[in-house]
């Protein structure tokens, strides 16, 4: 309805600075003024419909433009060209555009340029921290590391960061935060006052932006899964274990910290196509409830869960299904699939060596095992190819014992 | 070239200078602002459409760049290249003024993949460059306190390197 007023306002100044010749002043049989006092008011309200529909008005930078010279003469073409002038002082600026170009060539920066960005100016700044850029940012940069237990976990980092800032500032205010729970005391403002000023230009805890910058500079460590740990270590070839990550973006490799076995391991130049987000969403010392046992055929990839003994986490260890032995291994006569055990092959191992192979029952399988050979624990089966490349592409240059 | 279909309709386009554009009605539905107007008219449309804000400058240069566009799409092999180079060609000819100016008018006329592409011009024009490029640029005044800049630099130091010089 507003709108409607104010083109009615602008199509009368319009009608009015557009008549050049006498015939045409808001006849409606004038040919030209018709033209565009029709046009206006029949465009306009279309075209803010549409562009509302994409979330930007195009109409606004024009309505800008009338509602600045309501009911004086001047004319909108005369003032548009002072305004469009090379090189005059007040020069068009960009800021004055529609939300939609701006927000792409925002969308297109990195995140460094986004930060510049913020520090043109003000309102660039807000728009340069929202949340929708930044969340783009992360799918490009952390998509494939960063998922729902890390999101978790950069929630319970900013409660506490939180709680201690609040503590520390408690902690400063002192005596006047005491002496103001007492109301004639209210007109004591604490020194740290300006403060809260400051505060608003900072950066809220909780937002996107902060979250990839607590990544990027290695302020936060991230739950995830690392390949073949400790780089080589023959005992963990083929194998995926949860750790804590730290981002180093000098070098753009990452630092791990291992759950204890019985203590900490740390590694250090750890590549991107190591990591993984975790499959599952449960801690590593969770038993997985294997949902896949009746599908389990030879030839099938599959993950397992094996600890050492109960009290260390599982890790997930690669592996394939193989024939029982008294298979010959026909693909049209084999009938393994119909058999109750199922054989779980290490090919990394050597024939003979204990973890080459295990056995388990599909039929009420959940953790097998002793403190000898370990406990064999859930089972995934491997669907998408993509992981089965990438284990396959981890495969050690020659077998282990 | 083919014969003018009877969709194929010319519309006149008017600009701010009063210079006329005669459009191919194919090429004006590139231009959102003037199709939709041409939709409301019931298709009636025989006076030039007056456009109060889009220059001869920015009008020559958003049908320039539409007619080849609409030629490289409709080539019997795929000119991808072609356009490609045709693009960089566009972007390098223009000033950062009429880069402005001319996004403006794509704007204004709702031109969404020209807008796309110069939205994407200009991103990789401020790529690398300082915060007072930057200001300059977008004709944007400064509204923080030297204190408050110092501070921001502080907070982004890590922004700040690798910046080229301008």
């Amino acid at each position: 309805m507003l709108y409607f007023l104010i083109s009615f306002v602008s199509f009368v100044i319009l009608s009015k600075s557009f008549t050049r010749k006498p015939h045409c002043r808001g006849d409606s049989s004038g040919g030209e003024s018709k033209l565009v006092s029709t046009w206006f008011l029949g465009n306009l309200p279309s075209v803010l419909i549409s562009r509302v529909k994409k979330g930007s008005i195009i109409g606004l930078s024009f309505l800008q433009f009338s509602l600045g010279m309501p009911l004086k003469k001047k004319s909108l073409v005369s003032n548009k060209l002072n305004n469009n002038g090379e090189k005059e002082k007040n020069m068009v600026s960009l800021l004055d555009l529609p939300d939609l170009p701006l927000e792409i060539v925002l969308e297109h920066l990195s995140p460094a340029e986004l930060c510049r960005v913020g520090a043109v100016c003000k309102s660039l700044m807000d728009r340069s921290r929202s949340d929708y850029l930044w969340q783009k940012q992360m799918e490009r940069k952390w998509g494939k590391v960063i998922g729902d237990v890390a999101y978790r976990q950069w929630q319970c980092h900013v409660a506490s960061r939180t709680k201690e800032k609040m503590f520390n500032q408690s902690n400063q205010r002192g005596i006047f935060a005491s002496l103001r729970s007492f109301s004639p005391f209210l007109w004591l403002k604490p020194r740290a006052g300006k403060g809260d000023n400051k505060l608003r230009n900072s950066l809220p805890e909780d937002s996107t932006m902060a979250l990839y910058l607590s990544l990027e500079s290695g302020i936060f460590w991230f739950p995830a899964q690392v390949y073949n740990r400790e780089n080589g270590h023959a005992g963990f070839m083929l194998s995926c274990y949860d750790a804590l990550l730290c981002y180093d973006s000098r070098t753009d490799t990452f630092q791990a910290r291992y759950s204890p076995n019985g203590r900490w391991t740390t590694e250090e130049n750890i590549q991107w196509d190591r990591l993984r987000v975790p499959p599952i969403d449960n801690s590593p010392h969770v038993l997985h409830i294997s949902d896949c046992l009746d599908d389990l055929r030879p030839g099938d990839h599959i993950e397992i869960q094996w600890r050492r003994n109960k009290e260390f986490p599982y890790g997930w260890w690669y592996g394939v299904i193989g024939h029982l032995e008294s298979c010959q291994g026909y693909a049209n006569q084999c009938l393994c699939h119909k058999n109750d055990m199922v054989i779980l092959e290490f090919n990394q191992y050597t024939p003979g060596s204990r973890w080459r192979q295990t056995m388990i029952n599909r039929k009420h399988h959940r953790e097998e095992g002793n403190e000898i050979d370990g406990f064999y624990g859930g089972i995934r089966k491997l669907h998408s190819n993509e992981e089965i490349t990438t284990w396959k592409s981890l495969w050690p240059t020659k077998t282990v014992e | 070239m083919s014969g003018i279909s009877d969709t194929e309709r010319m519309i006149t386009l008017k600009t701010v200078e009063g210079t006329l554009f005669d459009v191919k009605s194919s090429i004006a539905k590139d231009l959102k602002t003037v199709q939709a107007f041409i939709d409301d008219s019931d298709d009636d449309v025989t006076s030039p459409i007056p456009l109060p804000n889009v220059f001869t400058r920015e009008l020559s240069r958003i049908l320039d760049y539409l007619n080849n566009h609409h030629r490289f799409r409709s080539g019997i092999e795929k000119a991808d290249e072609e356009m490609a180079r045709y693009d960089a060609e566009f972007a390098k000819s223009m000033s950062h003024e009429e880069l402005k100016a001319l996004i403006l008018a794509a704007n204004y006329l709702n031109v969404k993949d020209l807008l796309e592409f110069l939205n994407q011009t200009v991103a990789d024009v401020i790529q690398n460059k300082s915060v007072e490029f930057v200001r300059n640029f977008f004709g944007i005044e400064n509204d923080y306190t030297p204190e408050e800049e110092e501070k921001l630099r502080n907070e982004n130091e890590w922004a700040f390197n690798g910046v080229e010089q301008d």
